[in-house]
């Protein structure tokens, strides 16, 4: 093609889809960032699809699949799709119609033709499955089954199951139904969810998100998480091969191994996340395993990736006795903004099928309901093939007798089996038992099947409600100890039913496998027995990891009411294994085992794990009598002089326990305490000091003076001393605090003075504040200065006041609003005279449409994201001190991995220009006052009916406070700052808008998935030792490493930009180093781009210089420094890949940079 | 209003719509000269004698209305919509008496201008504050000044009220001068009138207060002037043909005389569990009640939720305690049916349930004290291997025991459903009620509404219900539809009292962007949505009354004595 000719079409076609487009967006609103592309080829046309794959269409809108939510398979090989046009809500004029429409393919040309409306009238069907002779399906508040009784393919009766599944967000109702391997149907529900069920075994709720979990013949319904355990949208639920259930949700790291949580508490904890992805919403998920697709993902999941229009495969690596997810090249990425993968399942020819909402719009409350952006006609279903492997061919399971339905467990394809056993569920229960028990006992022990087969055949006794004692017990001793694991969690479901339900479980909970450990102690939290705790504690004798403990510790409270009363009456004996019991009261916490646990104190030796345990756990919990006794154990009084490391601890709880219960020992405090102001140990000493001023210790005072005048004392000591003083008050206190606050100490001492004065006298504190201020130099002085003001309420106002009388410089006032930013502090009575003071304007600025909507088309004209990252990535933004991409940077505020997806550029440019305008859930932000005058601030993480925790995102920390001592408390919305964007230029802040709308988009800015470098650190000073280095000095010298480091993050690229880590003195080198915790041991690959004339060392070690370098990493943390001679590269950025390359490999890149 | 007013007479009592009360002779006092009437059928025009007709400002939108069962209303976002008559005398109040009346339903409570005429120095204006109060400032054109102030709190966000300002200012032998305040049809305060004309020369305003700008966010419908001042009868009489169930009635005060009766505008609310939620929706026991009573005015309003027990009420944030949702809706009769999934609890339990129901009824008799306590039904036997709950009949018997004691000690009245529906039938197989056990089916909610119906005192003739037919259905046609009308208002109702995504609505996301418009977020437009289901509830209800009237054995049927 000629030159011209190629530049006239180009030109030509640009005009058509110009024209296209500006067809398509006319009635639109000006949010609509891109031009809408319905047609399927188009979408089509968008797919990247991972090598060895291929997608095809199956089925479209043009099928009547408009808005497909859900889909499942019907055992004749048909898909029945939930359709939910009506999403988000209905009009009040038009009555429900969502429907259920069935498609197949009856001549295997892959794709449907045959499409059919089953059921309509539905309000939002976000939950269906075959089972039972019909469709069970949600609607609304209501789980129905609907039969086709004479056969037409519509659904001509309707039952209701269960009802009261509320709906309070429309896309949270209960959803992503799917049968567990003993005929349990399972699913989810979320956030604003608070369903009360009325059921044959009472009253079941869940109020918020969690999993429900219904066996239809006994008409049980538990409910499990909920409150606020849950992730707050989970989205599907699927068993491995073995049963072992996994959950996903459209959170964050969504990905939960769900066994633990299968245990019906109001206690409160968290499932186990086992994927540490942020940013990326999953929904609807299956299992591979079938022949049509390639070995290498056979056991793998495969879900949709909603944000990023994608669909992603994860391995499942057992780890313990559960389970961590790695995550493989995604299946398809698309570059359609309207592919969103919801539901994804494999089909009877073994093809991967994917349900596409089809919609640029996902948010329930990113973008308004009524958006006229929202799609509300489109959907399709997309069938991904193997390149170059047969499908498989479905057996006629409609026609088979029993006999020869059970065989089908047989199949290697997941498909037939799952169907199997679909059809056994309608078959007649005692011809089910007598066929089952024919076919095992014909079955060959050697047959390496043998033992998967006797699970099947175990589930399928689970469905029909057949106890059958005997497989039960064949399973419990097999040789797999996934059967074994699979037979032990039957013991809870059956426990009602066996003999002795206790003896198997202590016999499991014993068992050499962790996974079989953590089934017995879920099965045990299921039966209501005083000894079930016993065997469930068992587990305590062999090694622990975090699935374990969880579950023991929900099985701790699950099973109270039952073992209570009995290790009342001294009928629990836990074995007399002492580890057994602690864990049992630790768990419990409450103050009603402090007897018990007293006892064990006393009966062990300090240094013994359950003497020091026990111990700590009164002091934590005890009232004036056991904490005088505390106070008297050989752990605080060594006849050896030698200091226990666990004596702090105790200390430590006991100042704990004064903050939430106000107990104070019995006796002679000051007498208990003295001793201990003079042990070596630092810790000890100031757990001391602290104790000294809660509890008000007047007789150390003298003790208590001497230390915070000693300059020369420890810091860690002496700043407790302040406190303490503080807590004593009187004008000694002050006269002493007074004294350092105005020394000419370091200014991170004063401040901790100036703290503890503002809590005796304000006004002299403020005015110390002021003074320390105007010789304050760097960030983090006035930060220390400002923090310690702030802590006290009227602070920033009594600050404010003396900075009337101190002559602040500019710069100066300009690193305390800069610090209060970072705060997420913008107290106008404190911002506004230090804006005046810096000479700048700064401020909240009045809403303006116009603004959003002109700024909309500039983004989208002329913004240039390279440019809006280096905005994003300035001093003057400071974005990343609160927010972090794809895990690297802040967490003050959300990640913002794939806002550019989540939300339309209009929301975006709202949420910059006026953070407070609307505040993502979970973001905002509470302002506790205590009746002592202490304020803090921070998002609330828990909120129960005694206390409240509150989480200080810029420092981490978290905070208690019983509900008693809280006298003020209010949401202050967003902590992002007003105004952060006014010191840009119009132009930088539409390349900023235009980064931020870039990310998570495919292309440049979409985070690459895998283990990316992202937080690197650089030196503020070359050292010297590192600039002279020459080639053959090997090794990394020790003098490197003393001076300041500071944290850098990685572009969303994954480049470290040289151009900012290169300092001006340090002439052509560069230096950057980071760290990677490693878990498991083993093999990695490092792949890097630095430069040839780079060294690289880990550790100490010189690394050879290559693209791609395999290592050998023992556990534990490894750092990776780099110098890079930058005057001879033609890179911009630093980049690494640190990635496993040993099976089980496991490392941690560091994903944030302390504050 | 958009389509001519009918009267619909049956038996004693008539069904009139808002302009019946307003412009009909039907009423027993003389009616009230109508000087202006907005009623925002599709635009602001005035059907009053002087045509001051009014446009539409800003963002302002039609759409049906409740008020009277028909016609439009005026809705105002709050942000830049009203309504403004520019003609020069419109609005003017003159020297002598006048009443002026506004139907508000506010979505946000704030200082907003309701009718207001004048600007800078306000001639006249009636708005509402933030506190829920209710004023009316008037400076005349002897410079004396009229004000009169409601207490705070009468007007509530996301209800319909009904203000009156009623001025009498020349002495009448039958009445003393001064100025009323009505809300909601109740006299709520009363103030000294004074001298002077209330006119002026600026344009009258309607949803928005002076030059600042206090937009009125919410609904407005049927804004009248009279050129007298109107009395408590004629407020009431229009209160009730706009919302029949608005004004505080106080027969609600008094107990059942130990039988079942239903007045004219009797609101009947319902709560207990899931079998009383779903007969709203099965509809059988409502049609019985409605073809059984004097007057076919009577409002039914299910408020019964799964899960409900005499422990707990679930409700998802900002539903607001029982007396709260009851006088919402206006309650007159409560029908509460608990105790069945409370017996699961056995014996033991037996002494919680009583206070705690007690505790419950406490709160009901705040706005009602016409109850009736109905027992919980036996349970069925179910299949196996689920457990079979018959066993635990004996119990279900005590708690119903226990109710009907209950019932005996405050006075109300038992429906005992427990002992007939415990009888083996007298003839054939039994048919199941339930389909688990405790959940009825059709036929059992069938035959619950008769046995109900009938121990209420209701009797059923047999050419509506033939006894001995054990389908679900009416005897006659037009029975038959008249529940499938019931049917139809309730699913509505249901998802209005109830609504999808109430966490936008009113719960605690309604400050996303999610129920906000999608071009100005100041502007949310979910409430204003969901309301339109309060219009077609109510013309439903009409509907059901039409047809009620037309149901040969319903028409003239009285209760059996």
């Amino acid at each position: 093609m000629s030159k011209m000719l190629e530049r006239i079409l180009t030109r030509a076609s640009c005009v058509t889809a110009a024209i296209v487009a500006a067809v398509a967006c006319a009635p639109r609103s000006a949010y609509a960032a891109e031009a809408d592309h319905d047609d399927p080829d188009t979408e089509l046309r968008s797919f990247k699809v991972a090598e060895g794959y291929e997608v095809h269409l199956f089925a479209s809108e043009k099928d009547g699949i408009v808005k497909p939510v859900q889909m499942r398979w019907d055992p004749a090989g048909r898909l029945w799709v939930a359709c939910i046009p009506s999403y988000p809500q209905r009009k009040p004029t038009e009555a429900p119609d969502d429907r259920i429409v069935v498609l197949a393919d009856t001549d295997g040309a892959g794709v449907a033709n045959y499409a059919s409306v089953f059921a309509r009238g539905l309000s939002l069907p976000l939950g269906l499955e075959l089972g039972h002779g019909g469709l069970y399906v949600s609607s609304g508040t209501e789980l129905l089954h609907l039969k086709d009784n004479n056969g037409d393919g519509k659904a001509d009766e309707t039952r209701v199951v269960l009802r009261g599944f509320f709906t309070g967000d429309s896309h949270q109702n209960i959803n992503s139904f799917t049968w567990g391997p003993g005929g349990e149907l399972m699913f989810c529900q979320g956030l604003h969810a608070f369903s009360h069920v009325e059921t044959p075994w009472g009253n079941q709720s869940l109020e918020k998100a969690g999993i429900w979990r219904f066996r239809p013949r006994t008409m049980r319904l538990e409910s499990f998480l909920g409150r606020d355990r849950g992730p707050q949208n989970p989205w599907g639920i699927v068993f491995d091969d073995w049963g072992q259930p996994i959950m996903i949700a459209g959170n964050g790291q969504g990905i939960y191994y769900l066994l633990p949580s299968l245990i019906q508490t109001d206690h409160f904890l968290d499932p186990h996340q086992i994927w540490d992805r942020n940013g990326i919403k999953l929904c609807g998920v299956d299992v591979i395993g079938t022949r049509a697709m390639p070995p290498t993902i056979q056991g793998m999941m495969v879900a949709g990736s909603i944000m990023d229009n994608s669909v992603y495969f994860f391995k499942l690596d057992e780890t313990g006795s559960g389970f961590k997810v790695r995550q493989y090249t995604p299946l398809i990425v698309s570059m359609h903004s309207s592919f969103r993968a919801v539901d994804a399942k494999v089909g009877p020819d073994g093809a991967i099928y994917i349900a596409d909402w089809y919609n640029p719009i996902i948010g329930h409350y990113q973008a308004s309901l009524r958006d006229p952006n929202r799609d509300h006609a489109h959907g399709r279903i997309w069938r991904i093939t193997a390149k170059g492997l047969p499908l498989v061919q479905r057996p006629a399971l409609a026609s088979f007798a029993i006999a020869q339905l059970i065989d089908q467990f047989r199949s290697p394809e997941r498909w037939v089996r799952y169907q199997a056993k679909r059809l056994l569920a309608d078959k007649d229960a005692k011809a089910v038992g007598e066929a089952l028990d024919t076919w095992v006992h014909a079955l060959d022990p050697a047959d390496p099947q043998y033992e998967h087969m006797l699970v099947e055949a175990l589930g399928v006794y689970e469905e029909q409600e057949i106890v059958e004692p005997a497989l039960l017990q064949k399973l419990l001793g097999a040789r797999d100890e996934r059967a074994r694991a699979y037979a032990t969690g039957v013991i809870g479901h059956w426990s009602d039913r066996l003999d002795d339900p206790i003896a198997l479980l202590e016999r499991q909970a014993a068992d050499p496998s962790p996974r079989v450990r953590l089934e017995a102690v879920v099965a045990a939290a299921q039966v209501p027995l005083p000894r079930a705790i016993e065997a469930a504690a068992i587990v305590v004798d062999l090694p622990m990891d975090e699935f374990l403990a969880n579950a023991l510790t929900q099985a701790v409270h699950a099973l109270k009411p039952y073992w209570k009363p009995a290790l009342d009456i001294g009928q629990l004996s836990f074995a007399n294994k002492p580890a057994r019991m602690e864990f049992v009261f630790k768990a419990d916490g409450s103050a009603d085992v402090l007897h018990t646990l007293a006892s064990l104190a006393g009966s062990a030796k300090p240094g013994d794990p359950v003497h020091d345990n026990s111990l700590r756990l009164v002091a934590a919990i005890g009232g004036p009598g056991e904490l005088a006794a505390v106070l008297n154990d050989p752990i605080l009084h060594p006849t050896d002089g030698r200091s226990s490391s666990a004596a702090a601890g105790v200390l430590d709880a006991m100042a704990e326990n004064f903050r939430m219960h106000r107990a104070i020992p019995a006796g002679d405090v000051g007498a208990a305490l003295r001793p201990l102001l003079a042990w070596n140990d630092s810790d000890v000493r100031r757990s001391a000091i602290v104790l000294a001023g809660l509890w008000r210790t007047e007789a150390l005072r003298t003790e208590l003076d001497a230390i915070a005048q000693d300059a020369k004392a420890v810091p860690l000591v002496r700043l407790a001393s302040f406190g303490a003083l503080a807590d004593l008050g009187g004008n000694a206190s002050r006269t002493s605090l007074i004294a350092v606050a105005s020394s000419k100490e370091s200014l991170h001492v004063r401040a901790a003075a100036i703290e503890a004065l503002a809590r005796l006298d304000l006004p002299t504190a403020a005015s110390a504040a002021a003074a320390a201020l105007t010789q304050a130099t760097t960030d983090a002085d006035v930060a220390d200065v400002l923090d310690a003001m702030f802590k006290r309420q009227g602070g920033p106002e009594a600050l404010a006041n003396a900075l009337t009388q101190a002559k602040l410089a500019p710069d100066t006032a300009k690193l305390a609003l800069r610090a209060m930013s970072s705060a997420g502090r913008q107290d106008p009575v404190l911002w506004d005279p230090l804006a005046r003071l810096s000479g700048t304007a700064i401020g909240p600025r009045a809403y303006d449409a116009t603004l959003v909507k002109a700024l909309a088309t500039e983004v989208a004209s002329a913004g240039n994201p390279a440019a809006g990252e280096r905005v994003f990535r300035s001093q003057m933004a400071n974005c990343l001190s609160c927010h972090a991409v794809g895990g690297a940077g802040g967490r003050v505020g959300p990640d913002l991995a794939t806002i550019g997806t989540a939300m339309p550029v209009g929301l975006v440019i709202e949420s910059v220009l006026w953070p407070n305008k609307q505040v993502k859930e979970g973001y905002t932000a509470t302002l506790i006052e205590t009746k002592a005058g202490e304020v803090q601030q921070g998002y609330v993480i828990s909120d129960e009916q005694a206390s409240l925790t509150l989480r200080d995102p810029t420092t981490d920390q978290t905070f208690h406070f019983p509900k008693e001592q809280i006298k003020r408390r209010k949401e202050i919305g967003s902590l992002m700052p007003d105004g952060v964007t006014d010191g840009l230029t119009r132009a930088e802040l539409r390349d900023l808008i235009r980064f931020l709308t870039e990310l998570g988009k495919p292309g440049p800015y979409r985070i690459a998935a895998g283990p990316v470098v992202r937080v690197w650190e650089t030196p503020e000073n070359i050292p010297e030792a590192l600039r002279r280095i020459a080639p053959e000095q090997a090794m990394l010298p020790d003098s490197i490493d003393p001076g300041p480091w500071h944290g850098r993050y990685a572009m969303a690229g994954g480049e470290l930009p040289l151009a900012e880590i290169m300092s001006a003195e340090g002439g052509a080198i560069a230096v950057a180093r980071f760290a990677a915790e490693v878990v498991t041991a083993g093999g990695f690959r490092l792949k890097t781009n630095a430069p040839a004339g780079s060294m690289v060392w880990l550790d100490r070690r010189p690394l050879p210089l290559r693209d791609v370098q395999d290592v050998n990493l023992a556990s534990g943390l490894h750092t990776f420094t780099f110098r890079i001679d930058a005057g001879k590269i033609g890179v911009s950025g630093l980049s690494c890949v640190l990635e496993p390359a040993s099976a089980g490999a496991e490392a941690r890149l560091a994903t944030r940079i302390g504050r | 209003m958009s389509r001519p007013f009918t009267t619909i007479a049956i038996g004693i009592v008539s069904v009139s719509a808002w302009a019946a009360a307003a412009q009909t002779a039907t009423a027993p006092t003389q009616q009230p000269a109508v000087s202006a009437s907005w009623k925002f059928d599709g635009n602001a025009d005035d059907a009053g004698p002087n045509g001051w007709n009014g446009k539409g400002m800003g963002r302002v939108a039609y759409s049906d209305s409740p008020i009277g069962g028909q016609g439009q209303l005026l809705s105002l976002n709050g942000v830049d919509a009203c309504v403004q008559v520019d003609q020069p005398a419109a609005g003017d109040l003159g020297e002598k008496d006048f009443s002026l009346g506004i139907w508000i339903l506010p979505l946000e409570m704030r200082s907003a201008g309701l009718v207001q005429r004048g600007d800078p120095k306000a001639a006249w204006s009636l708005f509402t504050s933030p506190n829920g109060s209710v004023h009316f400032v008037a400076n005349t054109t002897t410079g004396a000044k009229l004000a009169i102030e409601s207490p705070p709190g009468v007007i509530e966000v996301g209800r319909w009220h009904f203000i009156l300002l009623s001025v009498q200012r020349t002495r009448s032998v039958s009445a003393a001068a001064g100025a009323h305040l009505y809300i909601d049809g109740v006299l709520a305060a009363n103030a000294p009138v004074a001298p002077g004309a209330l006119n002026a020369q600026t344009p009258l305003m309607i949803g928005k207060g002076d030059g600042t700008g206090t937009f009125f966010n919410g609904l407005i419908d049927e804004v009248q002037m009279y050129s007298t001042a109107l009395g408590a009868e004629d407020v009431a009489r229009l209160t009730d043909a706009g919302l029949p169930w608005l004004r505080p009635k106080p027969w609600a005060k008094e107990p059942f005389d130990g039988r079942f009766s239903l007045r004219d505008q009797d609101v009947v609310v319902f709560s207990g569990g899931e079998n009383t939620l779903a007969a709203q929706q099965a509809g059988y026991l409502e049609t019985l009640l409605t073809l059984r009573s004097p007057s076919r005015r009577v409002f039914f309003r299910d408020m019964a939720w799964e899960g409900d027990t005499v422990f707990e009420q679930w409700r998802i944030l900002n539903f607001g305690p029982w007396p709260y949702q009851l006088r919402r809706v206006g309650a007159t009769v409560l029908i509460a049916q608990f105790g069945q999934m409370e017996s699961l609890r056995g014996k033991a339990g037996l002494a919680d349930f009583v206070n705690a129901y007690n505790k419950l009824l406490d709160d009901y008799s705040n706005v009602t004290r016409r109850i009736v306590l109905v027992s919980p039904i036996p349970f069925e036997r179910s299949p196996s291997p689920s457990p079979d709950l018959s066993a635990r009949n004996r119990e279900v018997a005590a708690y119903a025991l226990a109710i009907g004691e209950i019932a005996n000690q405050r006075k109300l009245l038992f429906v005992d459903l427990f002992t007939p529906l415990a009888q083996p039938p007298t003839s054939g197989q039994a048919q199941p009620l339930t389909r688990d056990g405790i959940h009825l089916n059709a036929y059992g909610q069938w035959a619950v509404a008769r046995q109900t119906a009938q121990q209420l005192g209701f009797d059923v003739p047999a050419d509506i219900v033939n006894p001995q037919s054990q389908t679900p259905a009416f005897v006659q046609p037009a029975a038959q539809a008249l529940c499938e009308e019931v049917r139809r208002k309730n699913a509505i109702w249901l998802s209005y009292w109830r609504p999808t995504n109430w966490a936008f609505l009113n719960g605690d996301r309604v400050s996303q962007p999610s129920s906000r418009d999608p071009r100005d977020p100041r502007v949310r437009w979910f409430p204003f949505e969901v309301q339109e289901s309060a219009a077609m509830i109510h013309r439903a209800e009409l509907k059901i009354a039409d047809m009620a009237a037309a149901t040969p054995s319903g028409a003239g049927a009285g209760e059996k004595k």
